[in-house]
């Protein structure tokens, strides 16, 4: 045997082929939601630095949504494919979280063994080394065998950029695009570019993944193929069983291929069960990863007045004559007039009305915050309202049993699951979330009041949390005992309808 | 800013599941900008069938330009 290539090495690659399959077509299933890329601070439509769309959209704001340009995507290139930006991300969270577990290992036991000293580099003489190397590739010819000891150094080179830069870096932006994480450390994030520069910088690591592991495959075969197929397969130096070894790998590939089209299917044949699924193993990983990051966008100096956008997407556009009389009547007056927000408890049935100026006599709470919706867009803006801890004492103490708040709209939900007729949007938050000093009812945004197709005349604000959480529009704040008594159960509109998570955090 | 939108429900026939919604969809999605539209929704109620979209109120939706693309993503009609 070979001891260069011992059992848990061969175990870690071929457990990183299945996950990093899950995970590019999963990712590619979140970015076909939103097929653009931006640098900015706004993510103004004619302003992408690459997109993948023909689509040409509006100017202005507030006359269309952003669900309007995502793409489907076929189940052999998608995870799952088919407009399931919410599931996709269910699977980009697992395969990310078992990809970042099987890497960890992996490193460790490269140090644990020794047999880091293949891989780093330990003398400047690699460089050149490299390059005669990169010269004999050039050239279309094969370096000898004496070079891969057991690699050469360009190999070392690609394998340590891979592993120490690339690979960290996908998991420093992945993570970098997480509410919570950037209302917990702003200064992080603003470091990478804020959230599209952290998106695009993304963007650009799984296409030099995706590169590097067509090389890495192709050059397997190509290079020296016999020793390469011994060793993966068997560990072993014997070419002799150099047979033996295509054959198994080429059963492993068309296994494991088979294996990403059978998620596909199975989370597209139902797709309420997939999420069941899904969710018992994303929730947890989210609640712990992320739930002890508590926002505090409120007191940090990092994104301030100077960082505002100058363009804000908005995902479902103002409610029509169909969906609230009472809402387009109040919006025709002067300054909200006849609008009202209910506060209230389902346990206990007790209720208060509220008018816009009763809002305005509350403590007052204002901060500058990035806005992100889970399809990738961002805005920057300065959001002032009432926070949830200041406002449900109105009706007096929290009641015994109540474990959420739901928030609902004037508005109707862009779509159902099933295509029902269309049912009032509305979101639920629990404790921990409704506690933050950066949830808020807003009734500003950047000192004038809120404008109608953000959510006039007022909206839910929840700076930990991905956009499908801040109800815009809002008509009512009710404590809860249970969200599964509600809508589909699954604890809100996006939820219900494109089988989000409940917890937004990422 | 008070965007003000309107919409307009037509009757529709032929759809018979959430896929067949997203292949209309995508093909509206297309026209969307041109025709001023920036939201649409299919319903499916039993026999009614409805799309519903919100447009500019300056713009009325081309009926024409809405059935040839529900006909582009199958055998859908706009009834009305």
């Amino acid at each position: 045997m070979n001891p260069d290539f011992p059992i848990w090495l061969r175990a870690s690659h071929l457990i990183n082929f299945v996950l990093i399959g899950m995970l590019l077509r999963s990712g590619w299933e979140i970015l076909a939601s939103l097929p653009r890329l931006w640098w900015r601070k706004d993510c103004a439509p004619g302003t992408e630095w690459l997109k993948f769309t023909r689509r040409e959209l509006p100017k202005e704001e507030g006359v269309y949504t952003s669900l309007m340009d995502e793409k489907s995507l076929h189940p052999i290139v998608g995870l799952p494919g088919r407009e399931n930006v919410g599931l996709g991300r269910h699977w980009h969270g697992i395969s990310a979280s078992l990809w970042l577990l099987n890497g960890i290992v992996y490193v460790a036991l490269l140090f644990a063994t020794g047999l880091w000293r293949r891989i780093i580099p330990t003398s400047w003489d690699i460089f050149p080394e490299a390059w005669e190397s990169l010269l004999v590739y050039l050239r279309l010819e094969t370096p000898g065998i004496e070079h891969f000891t057991p690699y050469d150094a360009l190999q070392m080179l690609g394998y340590t950029f891979v592993i120490f830069l690339l690979a960290p870096a996908m998991i420093v932006t992945g993570t970098a695009m997480s509410p919570a994480v950037r209302s917990r450390f702003p200064r992080f994030v603003k470091m990478l570019g804020g959230h599209q520069g952290a998106r695009s910088i993304h963007f650009i690591c799984m296409v030099l993944m995706t590169g590097f592991i067509i090389m890495h495959v192709g050059l397997v075969f190509l290079v020296h193929r016999e020793h390469n197929l011994v060793h993966m397969v068997f560990g072993d130096v014997d070419t002799a069983r150099a047979g033996q070894a295509l054959f198994t790998i080429v059963i492993s590939i068309i296994a494991v291929m088979f294996f990403w089209l059978f998620l596909s299917y199975w989370t597209l044949s139902d797709r309420v069960r997939a999420h069941q699924a899904l969710v018992t193993v994303t929730e947890p990983i989210r609640k712990v990863a992320f739930g002890w990051m508590k926002p505090r966008m409120s007191r940090q100096q990092v994104y301030t007045d100077d960082d505002i956008s100058e363009f804000h997407w908005t995902n479902g556009l103002p409610p029509t004559e169909e969906e609230s009389t009472e809402w387009l009547a109040a919006r025709d007056t002067e300054d909200w007039e006849g609008w009202t927000v209910t506060v209230g408890n389902d346990v206990t049935g007790a209720e208060k009305v509220l008018t816009l100026d009763d809002l305005r006599e509350l403590p007052q709470s204002s901060y500058v915050a990035v806005h992100t919706c889970m399809q990738g867009w961002s805005a920057t803006s300065r959001w002032t309202g009432v926070k949830l801890k200041d406002l449900m004492p109105v009706i007096g103490e929290r009641p015994e049993g109540a474990r959420y708040l739901l928030v609902d709209s004037y508005g109707l939900a862009q779509k159902m699951y099933d295509n029902r007729p269309r049912e009032p949007f509305y979101a639920v938050i629990d404790l921990a979330t409704y506690d933050e000093d950066d949830t808020i009812l807003a009734y500003e945004r950047n000192g004038e009041p809120l404008e109608a197709h953000l959510g006039a005349p007022a909206r839910l604000r929840v700076e930990s949390n991905h956009g499908y959480k801040m109800v815009k529009w809002v008509r009512s704040i009710r404590w809860i005992k249970d969200y599964a008594d509600y809508g589909d159960g699954r604890g809100g509109t996006r939820e219900d309808s494109a089988l989000q998570a409940f917890n937004g955090r990422i | 800013m008070n965007t003000q939108l309107a919409s307009k429900t037509y009757r529709i026939a032929g759809v018979r599941d959430d896929l067949e919604v997203k292949a209309i969809m995508q093909q509206l999605y297309d026209i969307f900008t041109a025709q001023g539209i920036g939201q649409a929704a299919v319903e499916l109620a039993g026999a009614e069938q409805r799309l519903v979209v919100k447009h500019r109120p300056d713009q009325e939706p081309d009926r024409q330009a809405i059935a040839d693309a529900m006909a582009r993503a199958g055998n859908f009609k706009l009834l009305d």
